[in-house]
């Protein structure tokens, strides 16, 4: 039954209920009325008969022969003896008055009107005590039993007419509720569906995969199924947008949608991630692996595209992540999915199913950076120096300190790892500020046994923007009464050239303090020489990766020569890094690099092992040096 | 602002007839509905469907939506 017809319904019965209570409910006052009109009627004929009365006469001959005058139908007169309890001759007669005169008889009270049933008839009565005297007058009336008919055909015609004319409006009610209700519900269902919708290509939009995404994986989690959630990402749009317009581009999407639903029919859920993103969710069957899927998806993408007079290629790429497999809830399929599509792009592929170790986000990687957060508040980390060579003075010269974090339950972490999440994270800061004061300290430290030892600390390209970098290293510097000298920050070629102004402010306000600075992992980066040359830096430091082939190649070797040929012309000091062998050792001295670092001279030590080393032993010569270093590294191991 | 048809011939006859017959009663041969009040409502709308028919739109029809002229 439609909504209409039902509310023209029930109204049409409310009115009818309504018009019958108030039908009853005026028959039921009508007759009230009625009995009280009558009973006052009954009550003046008695007084009419009392005004009859001559006082000087007897009053029971005179009510005995003026009663019978009076009686009619519509009054039934009774003469009581109160005194004597009875009723005298004279009265009337009908089935109610001696029912009546029992009544009063019993009761003391002699004004009373009432009314009182016998079978199916009723009589109402009128009860007064006849003036100076103990007689009462009862007057009773049957009332007529076609009262009810008498009050239809009185009230029947307003009542129908009414009745008519509400059922009338209540239709009219009904209609226009039922109209609004209508485009209330038409409303509200065209707000959900734009609401989960996208309006372009009608497909469900990112919120609404969500929920589908999570609905499918609990009926497959119940069957034991698998689902594939693919998302792709349509490369040429912002092209097409760009070049042909975004009518054109809203016509490519038109299409692919129109593609994805043939290939797919009804195997799966298609939606619009959004952007130039299709989500595309897959229960896998058995001959169904992840790699038909892929295949049948990027198939939509081979056939030419014809947008308005142009052939396109489309080019699409597929993120991949499957349900149990890489995760449990609707979220983190979706992120997993758009993490496959990030590497697939990354490496230029057209498709990526999920593969944790590609993952930057993950749960072990948060949590890695959760630890390395209290590691670094609580000082957890630690900080090893490696020595230096000065070839020059045959002696140790300078450390580079380096941090060390050994995890309490995963052990080491590489340093490239936890300085990479550092970097990501934004804890680099926190983590140099660690560095440095902790490096200053030490150095301090051993300026006071009498070591004047210069300690190196690497910045990140990140550090390069922390504009309160140089007052901090000042106010270090200062507080520990360190020289300037003894502090070389070494920043990679890299990092100096992200943000060369900036680099160059920053380096120049470092310089000024007068703490040394050194070029990282030259020869690895992409820097200018025109632009290092401008550069306040003191020292530049080889690549390790030329200086660990050096004995073998010839033209690692070359490259270092020329290196040090380099920095020496532009007046700055060689240091490298990477030294493995006596050979290299040799050679790089021959070539006049000033410092010379590698596990040849001392791998990175903890600060206790490096002052027992250095502190009672002072290097002679090479060899000297040689065994004892080796002794050390052997101690240690 | 033009009166947009929306009652159908039947719907028209209807309406001319049940106005007709209920101006009558209520207006023209008073005999049948003594109740002063009833027979001027009734005659009343007589008047509003004998006008509806006239014009041919119903104006809560317009509002509820419903037209039985273009099926």
């Amino acid at each position: 039954m439609s909504l209409r017809l039902k509310l023209i319904l029930s109204f049409i019965t409310i009115s009818l209920m309504v018009v019958s209570i108030f039908s009853v409910v005026a028959y039921i006052s009508a007759r009230e009325y009625t009995q009280h009109v009558e009973q006052v009627r009954l009550h003046k004929s008695n007084e009419h008969l009392f005004a009859m009365l001559d006082t000087s006469l007897p009053l029971l001959d005179q009510l005995q022969s003026i009663v019978p005058h009076h009686e009619n139908r519509d009054n039934v007169f009774s003469i009581i003896d109160m005194s004597q309890k009875k009723i005298l001759p004279g009265g009337g007669f009908n089935l109610g008055t001696h029912l009546l005169a029992d009544l009063l008889i019993q009761s003391s009270n002699k004004t009373q009107q009432g009314n009182f049933t016998i079978g199916k008839q009723e009589y109402l009565w009128s009860a007064d005590p006849v003036p100076d005297s103990q007689y009462i007058i009862a007057n009773t009336y049957l009332r007529d039993s076609s009262d009810i008919s008498t009050f239809f055909s009185y009230v029947g015609t307003p009542l129908s007419t009414t009745l008519f004319i509400s059922i009338w409006i209540s239709v009219w009610a009904a209609l226009l509720l039922a109209r609004l209700f209508r485009q209330i519900s038409e409303k509200n269902t065209l707000l959900e569906y734009q609401a989960s919708h996208d309006l372009l290509t009608r497909l469900p939009n990112r919120g609404a995969i969500g929920r589908s995404v999570q609905q499918e994986m609990e009926t497959a989690k119940a069957c034991n199924e698998e689902l594939v959630f693919c998302l792709i990402d349509i490369d040429a749009l912002k092209e097409v947008n760009d070049s042909l317009g975004h009518k054109s581009g809203d016509i490519l999407l038109d299409q692919v949608t129109q593609r994805l639903k043939h290939t797919l029919q009804d195997s799966g859920h298609i939606g619009r991630f959004g952007g130039n993103k299709f989500s595309v969710m897959i229960k896998r069957s058995k001959t169904d692996n992840a790699e038909s899927i892929r295949c049948k998806l990027l198939e939509n993408f081979e056939p030419i595209y014809e947008i308005n007079n142009h052939s396109l290629h489309v080019h699409a790429t597929l993120g991949i992540a499957i349900f149990p497999e890489h995760a449990n809830s609707a979220q983190e399929l979706i992120q997993k999915a758009e993490t496959a599509l990030h590497t697939a792009k990354k490496l230029a592929i057209d498709s990526s199913v999920y593969d944790t170790s590609q993952d930057s986000n993950s749960a072990e990687r948060l949590r890695l950076t959760h630890d390395l957060r209290n590691a670094i508040h609580n000082e957890e980390l630690q900080l090893h120096y490696q020595p230096q060579l000065d070839v020059r003075r045959n002696e140790i010269g300078s450390v580079e300190a380096l941090a060390r974090w050994i995890h309490p339950q995963q052990g080491f972490i590489p340093p490239d790892t936890f300085i990479k999440i550092a970097e990501q994270t934004g804890l680099i800061q926190s983590l140099t500020d660690w560095v440095l004061r902790t490096a200053i300290k030490q150095c301090a430290e051993w300026r006071d046994m009498g070591k004047y030892l210069t300690v190196s600390v690497n910045l990140s390209a990140r550090n390069l923007h922390d504009e309160t970098l140089s007052s901090q290293i000042s106010n270090l510097l200062h507080y520990w009464d360190v020289s300037p000298g003894k502090l070389c920050l070494e920043i990679t070629e890299t990092a100096m050239m992200t943000n060369p102004a900036h680099a160059k402010k920053l380096l120049k306000e470092l310089d000024d303090l007068g703490v040394r600075l050194s070029i990282d992992d030259f020869g690895t980066g992409y820097s200018s020489l025109g632009y290092l040359k401008q550069l306040p830096v003191d020292e530049l430091k080889i690549d390790k990766s030329f200086v660990l082939n050096m004995a073998k190649d010839e033209s690692d070797a070359s490259i270092v020569r020329a290196t040090v040929s380099l920095a020496h012309d532009l007046g700055l000091e060689v240091v490298a890094e990477g030294v493995e062998d006596q050979i290299s050792q040799d050679e790089l001295s021959r070539m006049g690099c000033e410092y010379i670092q590698g596990y040849h001279i001392a791998r990175p030590m903890p600060h206790d092992e490096l002052t027992a080393m250095l502190i009672p032993t002072r290097i002679k010569n090479n060899t000297q040096a040689d065994e004892t270093l080796v002794g050390v590294q052997a101690n240690r191991l | 602002m033009a009166i947009k048809r929306n009652l159908h011939n039947i719907d028209i006859a209807i309406r001319i007839l049940i106005g007709i017959t209920l101006i009558y009663f209520g207006f023209v041969d008073t005999s049948y509905i003594s109740n002063d009040m009833a027979r001027w409502l009734l005659g009343v709308f007589g008047i509003v469907n004998f006008f509806a028919a006239a014009v041919r739109s119903c104006p809560i029809y317009a509002l509820a939506g419903i037209n039985t002229y273009q099926k």
